[in-house]
């Protein structure tokens, strides 16, 4: 962003993305307590809550860069092709995506049959090639963890539509 | 002393006193030994070592489940018996928790969260033995230093702790919270922002007042935000999304297991005996404080001994100091809760309540009534207690040696591994897919906020000690008519705002001397 001689500018592309998410938390939050606002249940909230703000704005003040006009010099993109992901960024969203898939399916599939799908294909994805080991690792897992949890402890893991 | 004496000399009446409560009867003593010397006693305190190291270190898995696991087998034991092996897995699985910590920066327990601190970038530094090593010793003397207190100090230690009301317990938690002022990771201003937001967002759900404040819709958060699920998202889960990129744990080296190192680590902390100490100290007196524990006793020394340190620059970069305080005072909190539990009958944590119950069921009733009626028991707990952290120490090494295994694992068969028990620890505590999904969430703003620069413990520190300051704050103020004057006449609360102040002051001054220092 340009003012006047200044241009305006972000340390990184992503630095803002943890205010914004902390402050959409925090603003749904007090929106569902704004009737309690002023009662003794908000009390330390309200003073955090003022606290936040000045340590954002001091936050959001220390990842800005600010330059003149004829110090700006051209400094050599970083990161990736424009339009492209890396392959770590890549790698990483199908992970979170996978995590997220595991966990809504587990209530349907149960533990045994998700569990065993999740970590067969996440090794093969993230490169392992063994056969032996994509197999012995996810059995040997899934057998411990429901044996530990649901025999021993008698911690009853979710069951699948099949009734195991 | 004659009752003439007694009568005209009241410094001698006092000394009296106190020796008094210092001493050991030592009839009893030597009678509860000799009950100890029984083998079914002595294999069910190595089973319940082992069975709560195992537990500590499974995420998620906490002290007081493992406890209630095991409790109906103790209905048909001895008092003693019964007694020694729930002792025996509630020490080992709050130690046991540090184990993960160390090598995956998973805590088992929210007590080890402070040993990742430096424990996990001491395992990056390639000096995993060490640090394992370094927990074993300062939980095992953490543990018998307050014992120790225990043996000789319990009623007066016990009778401090319960005058410790709302507004001190406020002031206790502020006091732990000073720990992020020292935060030099991404600087001052992200650390309180991030430590404001884990105080905010720990407060959801139904306030001391009884109100019902913002919980998402989610009948999960009306009882407040779950711990253990934020934890293991903020450290294990975002941990596992750094890995996803490394082939191994410890970059580039191929890591040597070696017993010898764990064992000189074990003897490291008795380098350090001031450091352990003093924490130890401060984990037996806010162990004793009811429902304070020893998660913020683990904060509150390791921030003492980064004010302490020469150089608290180090801290959290892989410092052992920081693993020996973390570890001993957490330990010590367990002979902490023990003496308010003997002494007065009063559980200071759920684990000493599911105890308490389990005496209760044996026809022993907690409190003053046990040492008039079963002296010798108590002191056999207490010996049992010492005995149980030399067998802590061998299944400590055995756990840390096996465990450490795991660095040599690929990321590419060991992140989808912990990625699966991460979620049923946090799955195991309420038996809800909500805090899976808790652990996700936290996750991801985990790994966001370290890739940017902000302190993912400030703001577990905010969730921890959060509840505990609104909580006491809202209590404070119903009690008192809102007349915050108590913080500033009552004596504890004048010594807690005086150590606050210091815990803020002191980093500071420190920080402008080193710089002025350093320009010099």
């Amino acid at each position: 962003m340009k003012i006047g001689k200044y241009r305006i500018g972000l340390k990184s592309s992503t630095c803002l993305l943890v205010p914004l998410i902390m402050w959409g938390i925090v603003i749904a939050y007090m929106l569902q307590s704004r009737s309690l606002y002023s009662d003794n249940a908000m009390l330390l909230v309200r003073w955090c809550f003022y606290a936040m703000i000045i340590f954002t704005i001091l936050s959001v003040k220390g990842d800005l860069t600010i330059q003149r006009e004829g110090d700006i010099k051209d400094e050599p993109v970083k990161g990736n092709a424009p339009g492209g992901l890396s392959h770590e960024t890549i790698r990483l969203f199908v992970f979170i995506v996978s995590i997220g898939v595991y966990l809504v399916i587990m209530e349907w599939l149960g533990f045994i049959i998700t569990t065993l799908v999740f970590i067969a294909g996440m090794m093969f994805y993230l490169g392992v090639r063994s056969k032996k080991l994509m197999v012995l690792v996810p059995v040997c897992l899934t057998m411990l963890i429901y044996l530990m949890f649901d025999v021993w402890l008698s911690i009853t893991l979710p069951v699948s539509i099949f009734g195991f | 002393m004659t009752d003439a004496d007694r009568q005209f000399c009241p410094y001698l009446l006092k000394a009296e006193r106190i020796i008094g409560l210092l001493m050991i009867e030592w009839t009893s003593f030597f009678a509860g030994a000799c009950q100890l010397l029984n083998l079914q006693i002595i294999l069910l305190m190595i089973a319940g070592i082992f069975f709560g190291i195992l537990c500590g270190a499974i995420p998620g898995f906490s002290a007081s489940m493992a406890v209630v696991v095991v409790l109906p087998l103790t209905f048909s034991m001895e008092p003693l018996v019964a007694m020694v092996f729930l002792c025996s897995i509630y020490v080992a699985a709050v130690y046991g928790g540090s184990i993960t910590a160390i090598l995956i920066n998973t805590p088992g327990t929210a007590n080890s969260a402070a040993t990742s601190f430096d424990g996990y970038p001491m395992t990056l530094q390639g000096r995993a033995g060490e640090a394992l090593g370094l927990s074993i010793g300062a939980s095992c003397i953490g543990g018998v230093i307050s014992y120790g207190f225990m043996l000789v100090l319990m009623y007066p230690i016990a009778a401090f702790a319960v005058k410790f009301g709302s507004a001190e317990m406020f002031l206790l938690a502020v006091f732990g919270l000073t720990i992020i002022g020292g935060i030099s990771e991404g600087g001052l201003s992200k650390a309180l922002l991030a430590g404001l937001f884990g105080v905010i967002v720990s407060t959801v759900g139904i306030s001391p007042a009884g109100s019902i404040r913002g919980h998402f819709g989610s009948p999960w958060l009306l009882d407040g935000l779950p711990t253990v699920p934020t934890i293991i998202g903020f450290f294990a889960l975002s941990e596992m999304f750094n890995m996803l990129n490394k082939d191994f744990v410890v970059e580039g080296t191929n890591v040597k297991r070696s017993v010898k190192e764990i064992v000189k680590g074990t003897l490291k902390p008795l380098k350090s005996p001031g450091n352990l100490f003093r924490s130890s100290l401060i984990g037996t007196f806010i162990g004793a404080v009811p429902a304070a524990g020893g998660t913020i006793a683990s904060f509150i020394s390791y921030n003492q001994a980064k004010q302490a340190s020469k150089d608290p620059d180090s801290f959290g970069k892989g410092n052992p100091e920081g693993v020996i305080a973390s570890e001993s005072s957490n330990n010590a909190s367990t002979g902490g809760a023990l003496i308010t539990m003997f002494a007065l009958g009063i559980p200071g944590s759920s684990t000493t309540a599911i105890m308490m119950s389990a005496l209760m069921i044996q026809g022993l009733q907690p409190g003053p009534q046990l040492f008039m009626n079963q002296m010798p028991l108590v002191y056999a707990i207490i010996i049992a207690l010492f005995l149980s952290q030399v067998v802590m120490w061998i299944a400590g090494v055995m756990f840390s040696y096996s465990l450490s295994g795991v660095l040599n694992v690929s990321t590419k068969i060991l992140v989808p591994v912990i990625s699966v028990l991460c979620m049923m620890g946090a799955f195991a505590i309420r038996k809800s897919m909500f805090d899976c999904v808790l652990v996700l969430i936290f996750g991801i703003i985990g790994y966001l906020m370290k890739k940017n620069g902000y302190p993912t413990i400030a703001t577990v520190l905010g969730i921890i000690l959060g509840p505990i300051a609104d909580t006491n704050l809202i209590r404070t103020t119903i009690r008192f008519q809102g007349d915050y004057s108590v913080f500033f006449t009552r004596p504890i609360c004048i010594g807690l705002l005086i150590l606050t102040a210091a815990g803020i002051l002191v980093p500071i001054i420190m920080r402008k001397r080193r710089e002025s220092g350093r320009a010099s």
